[in-house]
């Protein structure tokens, strides 16, 4: 019953302070205005240049031909690749590497064959192990072509005779946002600000726990019949729900007032904003229970999340490689951008699990670090 | 018996916070813990109240070991105001109630009397920021004792407060304690510690110098009495005459005052006068000057609350 008594309280005194929270919620989202409108133009989609694709086609047969020849006549594809012809792997590797294309196709000799007696057969493409965008596009042609190839094989085993296909049909350009929606500027810089307040909330956990574990109140507190882990567990909810407060205000706000795209369902956004929050006041609680000083663990709070931003792009969009992969605003980053335009759900479910992983590790330290401090 | 402390002892490294401290306390009784900065009072309170690990001997209280329920019964007012300044006066009490497992009717009107007995209830709504130092410290107090406990541990709770807002604070502790609290009370104040304290334990560099009422410290530690004679001239004369009568130890002259400091145990004033009269020598005026928790610290410790 105390952790609730002290969780609303730590709620209570937070909601208090309004010059505070009206300060807290809306620089966030002023930022959000000004970097979207700002930026606006380095987020809108520009044509893309047509792709050089090899192909090296060793089918001893006659349908390898075919495919090449219809992969070239195919109008919807030529808009996006062009297909140079090379005489070796060796030489498409050297272009690769000069980046004279940026993949290549090969059809091995044994290509009618396996098609003529129904054995699994593939494309093989190949590319460069630091391949962009480019590569993303080369695979979906093929895997579009492959099930038209692999229908059309298939019927034709089960009717015997040929069969028709509309190749005008096998691009097809769709948004990458589920809803439709294009992504702007400002719904990146929503994701990425929000991400940023959240994790800067990590100030709560480091002021809200650390007053119970340094200062005179957590003193007279520690005097009362309250569990120490009931203390310490009351303030961490009332600290991450202030945190998550905040978050939600700003979310619903930019949803329904700056009309951001936060994908069809705001509840999984909701659910991340959460997460972020309990990791970010774990975080700061931590901080503040090693060093055993709020300003010391409120200045390594302060460094460190704008680091984590950077680092994952929050500020300006520059990658990093792996070590992005180290900020735990890459984590939050990744959960609300494949949600958001319906993404990798793996990738989702494995940012969550760090998210909360990361939580339960932060939490641990300072539970025995707090248990170390006191008899 | 509401404490028995036996044989207790603190260490920080090299620096022995408190050593070898045996105290009892009895129900009803107030206790005056006296002892300069750094003399070990706080450790001692932190050591009963569980928030500094005992490195040897034993505390009890209520006859036991200190525990949650223990707890309960213990009312704590820190020597820093520890209240939510973001919270009203009313939810601060509040709070400490919940800690304390009070809940529903109990617990508000535990609260109101607790408040009420601060003189805080007609301001209850305002926050402690808008409080002046004596009542920020009235408040600390109500915090304490909202479950009405048995023990209440006062660490210094008058420090920087006006006269009025002192005395209204003294007053609070003798109702506590009329209405059956035990009080621990440490203070910089002798004259505090006389007032309310029907007991008195002095500590020095961590070690309990000595203990007992007021008055038997006094009378143990003080061997010698001082008596201030104004005079209207011939006071030359008069250091001739009051010199050689029994028990007078030594004789100061400031302006028209003689200041006489004799052994406690010889009754001469009487016998000064005497002398005095017989020589017509007029006297304005006589100061006996009373004994002191202050004098007898200072001849305990060699130094004043203060240093």
């Amino acid at each position: 019953m105390n952790i609730i008594d002290i969780a609303y309280y730590t709620i209570k005194r937070v909601l208090k302070d309004r010059k505070s929270n009206i300060v807290k919620i809306f620089v966030p989202i002023i930022a959000i205005i000004i970097l979207g409108a700002a930026l606006k133009g380095s987020f809108e989609v520009s044509s893309m240049d047509i792709i050089e694709v090899g192909y090296l086609n060793l089918d001893e047969g006659s349908t390898g031909d075919t495919v090449i020849e219809m992969l070239k006549e195919t109008e919807s594809i030529n808009k996006l690749i062009h297909l140079v012809e090379v005489s070796s792997i060796e030489e498409a590797e050297e272009m690769v590497i000069n980046d004279k294309i940026s993949s290549f196709i090969v059809l091995d000799k044994y290509f009618t064959k396996k098609a003529q007696s129904e054995e699994k057969n593939a494309i093989k493409i190949y590319s460069s192990e630091y391949s962009d965008y480019r590569l993303t596009v080369v695979q979906n042609i093929m895997d579009s072509y492959a099930n038209i190839y692999n229908t059309s094989v298939a019927v034709i085993g089960v009717t015997k005779n040929p069969v028709e296909f509309d190749t005008t049909e096998v691009v097809k350009t769709n948004s990458i946002s589920i809803d439709g929606k294009k992504p702007k500027a400002i719904d990146y810089y929503a994701v990425t600000i929000l991400v940023l307040t959240l994790l800067s909330g990590a100030a709560y956990g480091c002021e809200l726990v650390g007053e119970d574990y340094i200062d005179v109140m957590g003193k007279r507190i520690r005097s009362t019949p309250v569990n120490p882990i009931h203390q310490y567990a009351g303030k961490m909810i009332g600290a991450c729900l202030s945190n998550f407060i905040q978050g939600l205000v700003m979310v619903l706000f930019t949803n329904y007032i700056l009309d951001v795209n936060w994908g069809s369902s705001l509840l999984p956004i909701i659910g991340f904003t959460f997460l972020a929050s309990m990791f970010a006041t774990a975080m700061g609680a931590m901080f503040c229970i090693l060093f055993g000083d709020i300003n010391r663990a409120g200045a390594l709070t302060n460094l460190l999340v704008p680091i984590f931003t950077f680092i994952a792009g929050g500020y300006i969009k520059i990658d990093f490689g792996n070590i992005k992969y180290l900020s735990p605003s890459q984590w939050a980053h990744t959960a609300f951008f494949n949600t958001i335009y319906d993404g990798d759900k793996n990738l989702v479910l494995m940012s969550v699990l760090m998210l909360f992983g990361g939580t339960l590790i932060l939490s641990t330290i300072s539970i025995i670090a707090a248990r170390r401090r006191s008899i | 018996m509401i404490l028995d402390v036996k044989k207790i002892t603190k260490k920080y490294n090299k620096l022995v916070a408190v050593n070898d401290i045996s105290l009892q306390l009895e129900e009803n009784e107030i206790l005056g813990l006296l002892g300069p900065n750094g003399a070990g009072k706080s450790t001692f309170i932190n050591m009963i109240l569980g928030l500094t690990k005992v490195d040897s001997g034993t505390i009890e209280i209520f006859e036991k070991k200190l525990n949650r329920i223990i707890k309960k019964k213990i009312g704590y007012v820190p020597q820093d105001i520890a209240v939510c300044n973001e919270l009203n006066a009313y939810d601060n009490v509040m709070f400490f109630g919940k800690l304390y497992g009070l809940r529903g009717d109990k617990l508000k009107e535990s609260v109101k009397k607790a408040m009420e007995f601060t003189g805080l209830w007609e301001r209850r709504k305002e926050s402690p920021k808008k409080y002046s130092g004596g009542m920020k410290r009235r408040l600390n107090i109500a915090c304490a004792i909202v479950h009405e406990p048995q023990l209440l541990i006062m660490d210094e709770p008058t420090v920087g407060v006006d006269p009025q807002s002192r005395n209204n604070i003294l007053e609070t502790i003798k109702k506590l304690n009329e209405s059956g609290t035990t009080v621990i009370y440490t203070s910089h104040y002798m004259e505090e510690i006389e007032e309310i304290c029907t007991k008195v334990a002095i500590i020095d560099n961590g070690e309990l110098i000595i203990e007992g009422t007021s008055d038997s410290i006094k009378n143990e530690v003080l061997t010698e009495k001082l008596v201030r004679l104004q005079l209207e001239d011939e006071i030359e004369k008069s250091i001739e005459l009051i010199n050689d009568i029994e028990g007078v130890i030594s004789l100061s002259i400031s302006g028209d005052t003689v200041t006489i400091k004799s052994k406690k145990e010889i009754d001469n004033l009487a016998i000064i006068i005497e002398k005095l009269v017989k020589a017509n020598i007029k006297i304005i005026s006589i100061n006996i000057e009373q004994p002191t928790l202050e004098a007898a610290f200072l001849s305990l410790t060699g130094k004043t609350l203060r240093d």
